[in-house]
């Protein structure tokens, strides 16, 4: 495009150094090379040759491997609880999310605006780890959340928060409500707001008009990022290897330990196919809602 | 009125867990009572004097200094590509570029934990910036990409009708333009680096052990105050960063 316009010879003496290095035909296209080589390389050739190996072994082609995956009580019952602590994670996450960008989009404050965004805004700056981490001391049997309630009287033993499914969706949901409340602001900000001043103006109360106005309007957001919160959550490897217990592993650890501990690649090949693939679908799910939804495509 | 009490009560919940690591690492007890009985700054003594601990940041920083370059001038390149030149599998190129944000990281991680075995990149902070990059570079395409957009595209065809070479106008033009979303990019890639540790656990070896795979090492055995040390260190770089962020950005504006 840019080069289209340059059609005046170059004034001598205003131009850089780098002149000659211009003239080379093509040299644009290095923007383009540079980045699709060295993404290619480094990420796309290693996952294409990690991922064969869910297929092929000493022997050949095989689908063992994968079989395994969906046949094995071990593995079905990984998938499946990564699954459920996927879905819940996405449901607290929308339900926690949800008001806070609502307030955000009807605030009228702009410095209280700027406060609430800068407060998510750190929380997904913070270190994973750190957060995940905070929530240990917080959750374990000694942690504060148990003495808090055992000093007040209201239980005798310690709560088992964490080393289970609690506390993986309390840790997880934590980490992925910045994502959640960006997705949701970003949607809500695109309604028009005379819509419900409208609604109001021909006698809607203030309830009804959200309910029957703001909401559908809004339910674009609440599909992309809660697929987007879904996805990330299938993929979790810190927080549920640190919150969660013995019984609950999810797919990433299992993973990790099919590589670290029992060096079989092409069962953690396997698994990885199908992590990929779901990821993948559901991705294609969110763009295709994002695609369908008139609201997006009146905005842009 | 209920939902700004309602949302305020979220919004504590989600910031005050983070902050109750501060007042523990003051803590003169080994163990994670809260309150602490009693106040000292041992463990932040521990933390500068445990060599295992210090290395592991002067590493991480070193790797999350070098990620943020690469990254940033890979990132810088593949938005141009995608905002001023026309060329046929536009969105399959972008696809492809932002696709480290979704794939699963462990997937990621094993990946080049296979191909980096091969040539011998493992262990090595070449392979962990290398490794880092490919993760950080969709933060700086995206908001390379953003600041592109928005930006004049007569100030550019301007220079270049004046004679500037496209170079020059990219350095001279373009490149002042969008200096602070480059600035901000980099420290979007640097702070992705600094918190790795999914890829991190597969590519760094017994000598290149960067800061959170020493905090990760730390959660899943002995675990000691000084991690709560080293928490909020890591808490107060972090809000300093985005502070200096945001300064950046309202000197954007004005």
């Amino acid at each position: 495009m840019s080069t289209k316009v340059n059609t005046e010879a170059p004034v001598p003496g205003m131009v850089p150094p780098l002149n000659r290095l211009v003239q080379i035909p093509g040299l644009k296209w290095l923007l383009l090379l540079i980045p699709l080589v060295y993404t290619a390389i480094l990420l796309y050739y290693s996952m294409a040759s990690v991922l064969k190996l869910s297929v092929y072994d000493d022997k050949g082609f095989t689908m063992q491997y994968l079989q395994q995956v969906f046949t094995e009580p071990l593995y079905l019952k990984v998938l499946w609880n990564t699954l459920k602590t996927s879905f819940i994670v996405m449901l607290v996450t929308l339900f926690i999310s949800y008001p806070i960008a609502y307030l955000l989009v009807v605030m009228e404050s702009e410095r209280w605006k700027k406060v609430v965004l800068s407060l998510v805004m750190i929380t997904l700056w913070i270190s994973l780890l750190v957060r995940t981490f905070t929530w240990t001391v917080i959750l374990q049997d000694q942690g504060i959340i148990n003495k808090f309630l055992m000093s007040a009287g209201l239980i005798s033993e310690p709560v088992k928060l964490m080393y289970n499914t609690m506390g993986v969706v309390i840790g997880m949901t934590h980490i992925l409500i910045p994502y959640m409340v960006l997705s949701l602001y970003s949607v809500m900000e695109g309604i028009d707001r005379r819509l419900i001043q409208a609604a109001q103006g021909m006698g809607a109360r203030p309830w009804k008009a959200f309910m029957q106005i703001f909401l559908p309007l809004s339910l674009p957001g609440v599909m992309s990022g809660s697929l987007i919160v879904f996805v990330l959550g299938i993929g979790y490897f810190v927080t549920p290897a640190l919150l969660g217990g013995q019984g609950n592993m999810m797919i990433s650890k299992l993973i990790q330990e099919n590589i670290q501990m029992t060096l079989n690649w092409s069962m953690a090949s396997a698994i990885s196919v199908v992590l990929l693939v779901t990821t993948l679908i559901l991705l294609g799910l969110a763009a295709w809602v994002a695609r369908l939804s008139p609201l997006l495509k009146g905005e842009k | 009125m209920w939902l700004r009490l309602y949302v305020g009560v979220i919004m504590l919940l989600i910031t005050l867990p983070i902050l109750v690591l501060v007042p523990l690492s003051f803590s003169s007890q080994i163990t994670f009572t809260f309150p602490p009985p009693s106040y000292s700054t041992k463990w932040y003594t521990a933390f500068l004097e445990n060599s295992q601990w210090m290395d592991g940041l002067w590493r991480s920083l070193t790797v999350a200094a070098l990620t943020a370059v690469v990254s940033t001038i890979i990132g810088t390149m593949a938005s141009m590509a995608v905002q001023r030149l026309e060329f046929p599998g536009k969105k399959i190129f972008t696809n492809l570029i932002v696709a480290p944000m979704v794939i699963p990281v462990v997937v990621v991680g094993i990946a080049m934990y296979h191909t980096f075995s091969v040539y011998k990149l493992t262990n090595t902070i070449t392979g962990l910036v290398l490794a880092h990059s490919i993760l950080a570079i969709p933060m700086v395409f995206v908001t390379i990409s953003a600041s592109l957009k928005g930006m004049d595209r007569n100030l550019e065809l301007a220079a270049l009708s004046l004679g500037s070479t496209p170079i020059g106008v990219f350095f001279k033009v373009t490149l002042p333009l969008i200096k602070s979303a480059v600035m901000a990019s980099a420290l979007f890639a640097f702070i992705t680096s600094l918190d790795e540790v999914v890829v991190s656990i597969f590519i760094a070896g017994a000598s290149t052990k960067t800061l959170p795979i020493v905090m990760w090492e730390n959660m899943r055995t002995q675990v000691d105050p000084t991690i709560a040390a080293a928490s909020t260190l890591l808490i107060v770089g972090t809000v300093l960063l985005f502070s200096l962020q945001g300064f950046s950005r309202t000197g954007q504006k004005s």
